[in-house]
């Protein structure tokens, strides 16, 4: 996992870091919030639940009592009228009542004679029945369904409201009221209209109904449920309400379809009950609906966050990676580069902290760069010492023939013998002056740049150097040239100085060994690449000598002899050629030291015929 | 013997001049191979800095053939082969400063060999001498 951690970037690691925070946060705030949505939901229903029922039951009560009075005052009427015929129109009521009630379709009135009843007048108000489409004998038809029965009248404290709808389309309740001395009943037909509308007053979900004492439902929002005579007396609300002593109640329960909330409240007179009643689910829905919402905002906030971070943290990992860009260049060793400060911020500071250590080591660069060519021009000067005998030896021999012959000539007796003479000291005249321009490019302060050189006529420039003072030391040089081999860049001068080092150096390493012979010899090495070696029979090196050779001031010589600066010269000449070093040694069995140098690149490469390799 | 051609045949030339009988040797080994061939020789004159046999080595192997074989060295410093233990007629330094030198340092050698062999002589008859008396001292 750490390992993951690794390799995401930082701004991812920002992005998921924040992500993971903001949804936990998201998480726990929902839970929070649902919960106290809910249960505040919960009590909010209830309440509301209970009071809508509560004012139902009031309005219904108070529709059903002032319908009563109505009925009541009407069979009065009609009975004195019966009893006095000559009093009036005996339909003038039944018109009176049907004009003020339009409600009302139609009317009984039920006189008792002996133990039973007999109605003593009926009348359908044909105005209200025929909008409704319904003919006078459906009426009477749904009367004979739900005959009239006093003694129920009687039990529900003497008014009856019963479902007596006529399927399929006519929802009609019909309401008994019997008088105070018992012996009138009067019963009317009516259109459920005026209770309706306060029913569909409830919550959108919330179901509404009036049930009669066996749990009928008279009243609902759904007129199908009337027409259906539909029985509402196995559920627990309506059960409780006809039960339960008190007047209104909550109630809890379980349908077929999952718990509902029913809140109840009895209508006096009648038996009757207000129930109100919505699924539980109700109460989590508008919590699971804030989920919801929630979810999508979250989801919406979050992939703001992600493009903003994406955005910001660009802004943080752009000038970071222009940071490591910059860093890696100078770790080419390319010292001295600047990044952009574009801001005030962290990021500012560290690219100021770059700059600013960027600089210095260009500076130190720079200067180690000084002290370097400083240390290779006294290295330099140190050999050229070494070898200042045995060139004051080379330069002297040709000098013998110079003085010699021309002072000879002074004294010829033939033209042939002086011609003889002149050729003798133009040749060594011509070599003391070669050894001379060998000395002088060797001595001359250096040029670093390198340019396309011929590796053989470089080696063999070196070879002259050294050959002389060499071969005093009883060595026998031994070169090789190899054919067709590339051209490389470098410096002839600073090459030299490698060689005449590995060559002093092994002839050093010869001076007690019983053959001595150095070999110089150029190969073509792999990939186009050129490799000198030089090569002696001496005393060999340890591996501990081997590995500590390349050090500045690490010497084998006695004191005063060496410097210990040959070798580490050498080295950094061949880097700065882009080339290698390297050395093989067995004790006793000789050393073999050599430089790899890569080929001239293509674009540096002059036109063909430009430099003619050296014979 | 001078291992430089130039030097050789200057040397050879300015002496065959003044009349001497010369023979030139590219190397200390050709000279010891003519040594050791038998060929016998009044003088001889060497460089000292000669690749792999040196001046001085030479000099010792021709003194083993010829013992009183006088001998002019070329050499830069006469001091530091003087230390040899090797005993040198004549030294002589490169360049000439003139041919006169030259011929003057053959001569030198000559003329300091025969003082060499002067005093061997005186030696030799001093040694006899002193054996006589000493002969003389025991018999009485």
């Amino acid at each position: 996992m750490a390992g993951l951690a690794m390799r995401l970037s930082i701004r991812s690691q920002i992005v998921l870091l924040v992500s993971s925070v903001l949804l936990v946060a998201m998480g726990i705030y929902l839970a929070l919030a649902t919960q106290l949505f809910t249960s505040d939901k919960l009590e909010a229903l209830s309440e509301s639940n209970a009071q809508l029922a509560g004012t139902l039951a009031e309005e219904v009560r108070g529709s059903v009592h002032a319908t009563v009075d109505k009925l009541l005052y009407f069979g009065a009427e009609m009975a004195e009228l019966s009893r006095e015929p000559s009093a009036g129109n005996p339909h003038r009521p039944a018109t009176a009542l049907f004009a003020n009630d339009p409600d009302i379709l139609g009317v009984e009135i039920w006189e008792k004679e002996g133990p039973s009843y007999r109605r003593l007048f009926q009348e359908g108000c044909t105005e209200h029945l025929e909008p409704l489409r319904v003919p006078p004998e459906l009426l009477e038809q749904a009367r004979g369904k739900v005959p009239m029965n006093a003694d129920l009248v009687k039990q529900s404290g003497g008014v009856l409201l019963q479902n007596a709808s006529l399927p399929p389309f006519l929802p009609l309740l019909r309401l008994s009221a019997i008088s105070q001395d018992g012996n009138r009943v009067v019963v009317a037909d009516m259109k459920p209209s005026r209770l309706v509308p306060a029913f569909n007053r409830a919550f959108q979900r919330a179901e509404t109904y009036l049930v009669d004492g066996q749990g009928m439902v008279l009243v609902h929002q759904d007129d199908a449920r009337v027409l259906a005579h539909e029985s509402r007396s196995q559920w627990g609300a309506v059960r409780q309400a006809l039960q339960a002593p008190g007047s209104e109640g909550q109630h809890e329960f379980e349908v077929p379809g999952g718990t509902r909330l029913g809140a109840w409240a009895k209508v006096r007179p009648g038996k009757m009950a207000v129930i109100v009643e919505l699924p539980k689910a109700e109460t989590t829905r508008s919590a699971w609906e804030l989920v919801q919402k929630s979810v999508a905002f979250a989801m919406a906030v979050l992939v703001v966050a992600l493009v903003l971070s994406v955005f910001f943290a660009r802004r943080v990992s752009d000038p970071l990676l222009a940071l490591q860009e910059k860093m890696e260049s100078v770790s080419r060793g390319d010292f001295g580069v600047e990044v952009e400060v574009s801001s005030g911020n962290e990021l500012g500071a560290l690219a100021a902290a770059f700059n600013r250590m960027s600089r210095e080591l260009g500076a130190r660069e720079r200067a180690l760069l000084e002290a370097h060519q400083q240390l290779i021009q006294s290295e330099k000067l140190s050999a050229l010492g070494e070898m200042s005998a045995g060139l004051a030896h080379e330069v002297k021999n040709p000098m013998v023939g110079i003085c010699g012959f021309s002072e000879l000539g002074a004294h010829v007796d033939t033209l042939e013998e002086a011609h003889e003479y002149f050729a003798l000291i133009n040749a060594d005249a011509q070599r003391a002056n070669e050894i001379l321009q060998n000395l002088l490019a060797f001595a001359r302060p250096e040029q670093v740049a390198l340019s396309s050189l011929d590796v053989n006529e470089t080696v063999h420039g070196a070879v002259q150097l050294f050959a002389h003072q060499v071969q005093l030391g009883g060595v026998k040089l031994v070169t090789s040239y190899a054919d067709g081999l590339p051209m490389i860049m470098g410096s002839a001068n600073q090459l030299r100085q490698v060689l005449i080092n590995l060559a002093m150096n092994g002839a050093h390493a010869m001076s007690g060994s019983q053959e001595k012979v150095l070999t110089v010899s150029t190969q073509l090495a792999p990939e186009g690449r050129v490799q000198i070696l030089v090569k002696d029979t001496g005393h060999g090196m340890s591996e501990e000598t081997q590995r500590k050779l390349f050090r500045p001031f690490f010497t084998t010589k006695p004191k005063g002899q060496g410097t210990g600066l040959g070798l580490s010269v050498s080295k950094t000449i061949i880097q700065q050629h882009r080339g290698e070093i390297s050395v093989k040694s067995m004790l006793g069995q000789g050393t073999t030291f050599t430089v790899v140098l890569p080929p001239t690149p293509p674009s540096a490469r002059p036109k063909a015929g430009g430099v003619a390799p050296a014979a | 013997m001078d291992d430089e051609p130039s030097a050789r045949l200057l040397i050879a030339r300015v002496l065959q001049r003044a009349g001497y009988d010369v023979t030139p040797a590219a190397s200390a080994e050709e000279a010891i191979e003519m040594l050791e061939k038998g060929r016998r020789f009044d003088l001889l004159i060497t460089d000292k800095n000669l690749p792999r046999i040196n001046g001085l080595e030479l000099i010792r192997k021709a003194r083993a053939t010829i013992a009183d074989l006088p001998v002019v060295l070329i050499t830069a410093a006469p001091d530091a082969a003087a230390i040899s233990g090797e005993r040198l007629e004549a030294y002589l330094a490169k360049p000439f400063k003139n041919l006169n030198a030259l011929e003057e340092a053959v001569h030198t050698a000559f003329e300091a060999n025969k003082v060499h062999l002067a005093r061997q002589e005186m030696q030799r008859t001093l040694n006899d001498l002193v054996s006589q008396l000493q002969a003389r001292n025991k018999t009485s």
